[in-house]
Formats: C-alpha cells, sequence, structure tokens
C-alpha cells in the first residue's frame, strides 16, 4: 500500500497532465468554454425551480438569517452532487476507454480515473465561485463558514475518488457496468437531499420507516449534502455529527476501493 | 538527478545487472465463451470455458549493465510478452524479475496523443505517460522539437498532423526519455528510410552512453548488429541465449531448416538438395585455403578455393560448371559459371575436378550455404545439381568491416576544396 502510494506520488506529473488533458478537451472546441459547464447547472437549477417551487410550492425551510431561496437552497445541493455523478459516470469508462494505454504503458491505472475526479473538482470549484457570487448578491454570510466548506470539499472529493475507483474497476471485468451506472446514479440522485429538506421530508418519516431511513442515513453522499448545505444555505457550522460519519465513511470507502483496484490492476492490461 | 539517484542506490545494494529475470512464466487463458456481462454471469450460470497457453515458460536471464541484448524468434514465441512483464504491463504467474534503475519501454508511439491537443500539449502529455517529470520534459522540449523537425507545426493539433508527422513527434518524445534501461518494441520498424536512420544513430547513441537496451525484433540485421546478446525464444522456452551472431545464426539454421522441409514437398526447386539427370555427378565438393587444406571456416579476404570433383559417365561436349552462394538468410549473393565467364570446356569424360579460385574473400563474417552445380551447354539441362548442400563459415576477424555481408576492395579520398573563412 505504501509503495503504491509513493508511485501514485511520483506519478503526479502525469495526473497533472491527464487532468489538463481532460480540462483542455472538453473546453477547446466551444467558443464558450468553461461556461457551458456553467449553464447546465444552471439550467437545471431553472428547471427544478420552475417544477418544484412555483408548480409544487415545496418551501425550503429559512436559513440562520431568515432568508427562503428555493434555486440556492438548490444549488447548495446540486453542485455538489454534480461534481459526484459526472465523475462516476464519465470515471466507470476511464480503464476500458483507455484500454490502448493501459496494454502499451505503464503508469500507476488509478490515475486514469483519478485524473477524471480532479478534472471534475476544478469544474465543481469554479461552479461554486459563481454561486458564492450569488450569495454575496443576495446577502449570505456564508465567509466566516468557509474553512468547513473546505473540508468538506475535501471528504466529498475522497468519497467521489473511492466510488469512482470502485466503479471503473468494477466495469474492467464486468463491462454493463457503465451502463448501470446511469440507473444507479438516477435513483441515487432521489436517495439524497437535493430537490428536498431532510428534515422536512425524511426526518419526519423515520419514525413511521425506521429501517429506510437507517438505509438513508448509510449513505455517506446524503451526509455531505448536508454539510455542504449547513454553510452555504443556512450559512451554519455544519453537524460534526454528520460531517464526522461522512469522513470516517468517505475515507474507508477509498481504502477500500485502492485496496481492491491495487490488487487487481496488474491484470487490467489482459482484461481490457 | 533522480535517474543519478537511483543509479546510485542501485549501485550500493546490487550487482552490475541491468536485469535479473528468474522463472518467468505466464500464462493466458484463451476463452471460448466468456461471462462479460453480469447477466450472462447469472442467466448462464456456468463457467467461462477456456483453454490455457503458456506464452512464456521458465525464462531466466539476466542482463548486466551496458549491454543490448535482442529478443528474437518467430510469430507468438512470446517475445512481446516479455517485453511487457519487464515493462511491468502484464504481471508473471510464476517468477520475477529486478530491474536496476529506471526502465522505460517504447512498445508504441505516440501513446497517450490526444488528437484535438496541440504537439505541444501532446508532448507534454506523452512524456509524463512515458515516465517524465515535468521539469524533464521542459529541459528537452527543444531537442524534441528539433528531432521531430515539426517547429512549425508544434502549436498545431495533432489531428491534423500526417501520420508520419505524428509517428516524428512520437518517435521525438520516445526517444528524449532518458532510461537506465530502454525496451524498445518493433516500433524501429516504421517510418520512411531517413527517419529509420535516425532512429538508429539514436539506439547507438544510446549504447555509447552505457544505457542497457532490450530490443524486440523481426528484423536479424538489426539484432545481429545492435545487440551483444541476443535469446531466441521458440514457444515461450528459451531455445539459446548467448553471443548475439551465434544466437541469430542459430536461429537461421533452423527457420531454414523448415523452410527446407516445408519446400521438400514441392518437386521443383529443392532446397538443399540434388537434382539432374546425373550423365555426370559431382562427387565432392571441398572448400579449401591457400595451403590447400580443406577446412569450412574462412577469414575475410583469405584465399578461397572451391574444389568440384566430377565423374562423368559418358562424352559431355561443352558442359556449364557453375557454384552460387547463399547468406544462410536466403541472399543470394553471387552465381557465377564457366559459360558466363567464358572459360571453355571442350569435353570431359571420366574422373576430373573443376577449381574455383577467390583470391581475396570478400564476404563479411557468417554462415554461408554453397551450390554446385553441372549443365548442359544452353544451361538449361541440369546434369547434377547440388543446390545448397553445402556450407561454409566466414569467421569475424579478416577485416575490420562489419557492415552489410561484403567487403570491396576500395579506398577513401578526402579533399577539400575551399576552406571556409572563420
Amino acid at each position: 500500500m505504501i509503495d503504491n502510494l509513493k508511485e501514485l506520488y511520483e506519478s503526479r506529473d502525469l495526473l497533472f497532465n491527464l487532468v489538463k488533458r481532460e480540462l483542455k478537451v472538453k473546453y477547446k472546441k466551444s467558443a464558450l468554454g468553461f461556461f457551458w459547464s456553467l449553464f447546465n447547472p444552471l439550467l437545471t437549477m431553472l428547471v427544478f425551480t420552475f417544477v418544484f417551487a412555483f408548480i409544487l410550492k415545496i418551501i425550503p425551510p429559512p436559513n440562520t438569517v431568515g432568508k427562503t431561496n428555493f434555486p440556492i437552497f438548490l444549488l447548495a445541493a446540486l453542485l455538489p452532487w454534480n461534481f459526484f455523478s459526472t465523475s462516476i459516470g464519465s470515471a466507470v469508462g476511464s480503464i476500458v476507454f483507455n484500454s490502448n494505454l493501459i496494454r502499451k504503458v505503464y503508469f500507476p491505472r488509478e490515475i486514469l480515473p483519478l485524473s477524471i475526479v480532479l478534472a471534475n473538482l476544478v469544474n465543481f470549484c469554479l461552479e461554486l465561485v459563481v454561486l458564492f457570487l450569488f450569495l454575496i448578491f443576495f446577502g449570505y454570510p456564508f465567509f466566516v463558514y468557509l474553512p468547513f466548506l473546505i473540508i468538506i470539499i475535501f471528504v466529498q472529493l475522497v468519497f467521489t475518488a473511492g466510488v469512482s475507483l470502485i466503479f471503473a474497476f468494477l466495469n474492467v471485468y464486468f463491462r454493463d457496468v457503465q451502463h448501470f451506472v446511469g440507473i444507479i446514479l438516477m435513483i441515487w440522485f432521489y436517495a439524497n437531499p437535493i430537490i428536498y429538506d431532510f428534515n422536512q421530508h425524511v426526518g419526519s418519516q423515520a419514525v413511521k420507516y425506521p429501517l429506510l431511513a437507517f438505509v438513508y442515513k448509510l449513505n455517506p453522499q446524503a451526509d455531505l449534502i448536508l454539510s455542504f448545505r449547513d454553510v452555504l444555505y443556512f450559512c451554519k457550522i455544519p453537524d460534526f455529527k454528520v460531517l464526522g460519519y461522512a469522513t470516517i465513511a468517505s475515507f474507508a470507502t477509498l481504502f477500500v476501493a485502492y485496496y481492491l483496484f491495487k490488487r487487481y490492476d496488474p491484470s487490467f492490461a489482459e482484461e481490457v | 538527478m533522480i535517474f543519478l539517484m537511483t543509479a546510485m542506490k542501485n549501485k550500493v545494494n546490487n550487482s552490475n545487472n541491468a536485469i535479473e529475470a528468474n522463472g518467468i512464466s505466464k500464462k493466458y487463458r484463451i476463452y471460448y465463451e466468456r461471462n462479460q456481462t453480469i447477466k450472462e454471469i447469472f442467466l448462464r450460470r456456468k463457467k467461462a470455458r477456456f483453454e490455457e497457453m503458456w506464452a512464456l515458460k521458465d525464462v531466466s536471464f539476466t542482463v548486466s549493465k551496458g549491454s543490448t541484448i535482442g529478443i528474437i524468434g518467430e510469430n507468438g514465441s512470446g517475445k512481446s510478452t516479455l517485453l511487457k512483464i519487464l515493462a511491468r504491463i502484464l504481471r508473471p504467474d510464476e517468477g520475477f524479475f529486478v530491474v536496476n534503475g529506471k526502465i522505460s519501454a517504447l512498445l508504441e508511439l505516440g501513446a497517450g496523443f490526444h488528437p484535438e491537443l496541440t504537439g505541444r500539449e501532446n508532448v507534454y502529455l506523452n512524456g509524463s505517460i512515458l515516465g517524465l517529470t515535468q521539469k524533464e520534459v521542459d529541459a528537452r522540449f527543444d531537442d524534441i522539437v528539433s528531432f521531430s523537425e515539426l517547429d512549425k507545426f508544434i502549436d498545431t493539433p495533432v489531428k491534423n498532423y500526417s501520420s508520419g508527422m505524428y509517428l516524428r513527434l512520437g518517435f521525438a518524445v520516445a526517444i528524449n526519455v532518458n532510461p537506465d534501461v530502454l525496451l524498445i518494441d518493433e516500433v524501429l520498424a516504421v517510418g520512411d528510410e531517413l527517419f529509420q536512420r535516425k532512429c538508429s544513430d539514436k539506439i547507438f547513441e544510446f549504447k555509447a552512453q552505457g544505457k542497457t537496451i532490450v530490443l524486440v525484433s523481426h528484423s536479424l540485421e538489426a539484432v545481429r548488429n545492435i545487440c551483444d546478446i541476443a535469446i531466441w525464444l521458440d514457444e515461450g522456452c528459451i531455445q539459446s541465449h548467448g553471443e548475439a551472431r551465434q544466437v541469430v545464426d542459430l536461429y537461421l539454421n533452423k527457420v531454414n531448416e523448415e523452410e527446407r522441409r516445408k519446400a521438400g514437398h514441392k518437386v521443383e526447386q529443392e532446397v538443399g538438395s540434388r537434382a539432374g539427370s546425373q550423365e555426370v555427378e559431382i562427387t565432392d565438393v571441398g572448400f579449401l585455403n591457400n595451403k590447400g587444406e580443406k577446412t569450412d571456416s574462412f577469414l575475410t579476404n583469405e584465399e578461397f578455393i572451391v574444389r568440384i570433383d566430377y565423374d562423368a559417365h559418358k562424352t559431355i561436349t561443352n558442359p556449364v560448371f557453375g557454384i552460387a552462394v547463399y547468406r544462410n538468410d536466403g541472399i543470394h549473393i553471387t552465381g557465377p559459371n564457366t559459360k558466363i565467364s567464358n572459360y571453355k570446356i571442350d569435353s570431359i569424360n571420366g574422373k576430373g575436378y573443376i577449381e574455383y579460385k577467390v583470391k581475396e574473400l570478400p564476404l563479411l563474417a557468417g554462415t554461408y550455404l554453397f551450390t554446385a552445380a553441372i549443365f548442359d551447354q544452353s544451361c538449361l539441362h541440369p546434369y547434377d545439381v547440388h543446390d545448397r548442400m553445402y556450407s561454409f563459415k566466414v569467421l569475424p576477424g579478416g577485416t575490420t568491416e562489419s557492415n552489410g555481408f561484403v567487403s570491396i576492395m576500395a579506398k577513401w579520398k578526402h579533399k577539400v576544396n575551399v576552406r571556409r573563412e572563420m
């Protein structure tokens, strides 16, 4: 394990270059470049706001300064979710699609999914900057909690990396994982408090359906979303119990994922 | 710096071997029906059917630092598998190996090139894939660009490159990796003549710098010229291991034998066999040196005499004696006969011999096959043809020349016309 990590560290330039490749290729041809990546969550936000806030009349709970704002309520959860889901969605095929590289060159294989996750992280951070502009515009005092936000982003990165490694690895042996992953992510989306508030809609049901609530709470991504929303929407210190569990679960996920991945990656060249 | 440090570290804790391989075996599974989807695993509920095949079996060898080793063998003999194992792309099923120093494998040119990215961006990407750090690419960038001769196009996306430009850029990056041990697979066999020459120059440069090179090649000429030692793999086993020229010769002998065996089924054009109506028979063919002693090894520029003994069972007028010399990889070097040389023999009957004398044998070191033949005056009807039934060797040492296969008597002359003012 230590040797593997050392090797990964020594290949950091390759990781960096692959991240650059991801980003450059993504925006090279379009005139608007990076703005396309902002356009997508904004459009989703508009559609969801229209459906949930205007038609279904969902009103999010007010934050610590007494403000209610569905678009920000939504974006605070949607942006981390988008980071997570687009990372998984493209990392799943990263080993198989790069079979020509895998078969011809040696390098730590985990670099391929990790580079995708990191490229998406860059996007995510830029999107957050845009969200900050909204927050400032609407007068949300979130600055105080920025250090927490950095911790939460880091934990989110750890969890995303772990899940990406698992899916990328599984896809080498079972090619239909890349088809399944879309469905899994779709279900997972609703299993997170993104378009609804946890306390309003899940917490109140917990007594009636204890098992379902338990399963719901096992999902570290839901805890991460709660933490993001605590800082970005409610403008408060995240719940340490929630964030603590998310941290432990995320590191455990990454550990198991990395272990499995490294155990099998010497035979990737024969399988892809 | 990094190389230096690893090199020093390795010097301290290890011997003079760059590579030590111990009992490496690799098996492949050839699947008939493979479960590659989850559905298949659940629905078919049977194990995938496969057959195991050993691509490498108990391969052990060492390569000392600074030497160049060639790996030869037929297609499917395990050459590339061995190279991929050394490059850590594949994992051996049995055995282990140690590589001292930084290793780079050139199995493909332009690995990881992205068509949308410019030449410059791809150089950095490809460089880091081959194990260079950012700084190392920075330091070599100008060399890479000038080697590739793509100065004008370096900021053009590589999708607009011709395939030759693409390869040139890939190779320029590849040869600028600076490993202690370099693994090369067939990649040299691409590109035009000029490019290939540049490549082999670069390999000789690597050699001169004392790097260890492992070369997998079908070009026996390349292995003979570049490599010090060679390994001949046959169906995954080491068939022969030793001095490159010897191993190549052994391998060639086997290939020739096989060719002969296959050709043996054909009636015409038998290789290494006898044909003709045999009114005259060739009774013996001997190679003599300048002392008149029978031998089958010579030195370049030594006197070389062939004596062909015959027995004519009836009177033959104007017979034509001919010989032919082949190198053992099948190249026909020469094929003179008495008719071409205007050497008239009126008639023969009974026993006699004819001599073919070469004052200074121009052939370079190698193994040669020899044909002796007697034809009628039209050269259409063979009396007796001993096609490639004899062989002789030319040992190294008669000349300092070693490139190609003949040494031509010639002199160099240099003259200065105009001296450039400094």
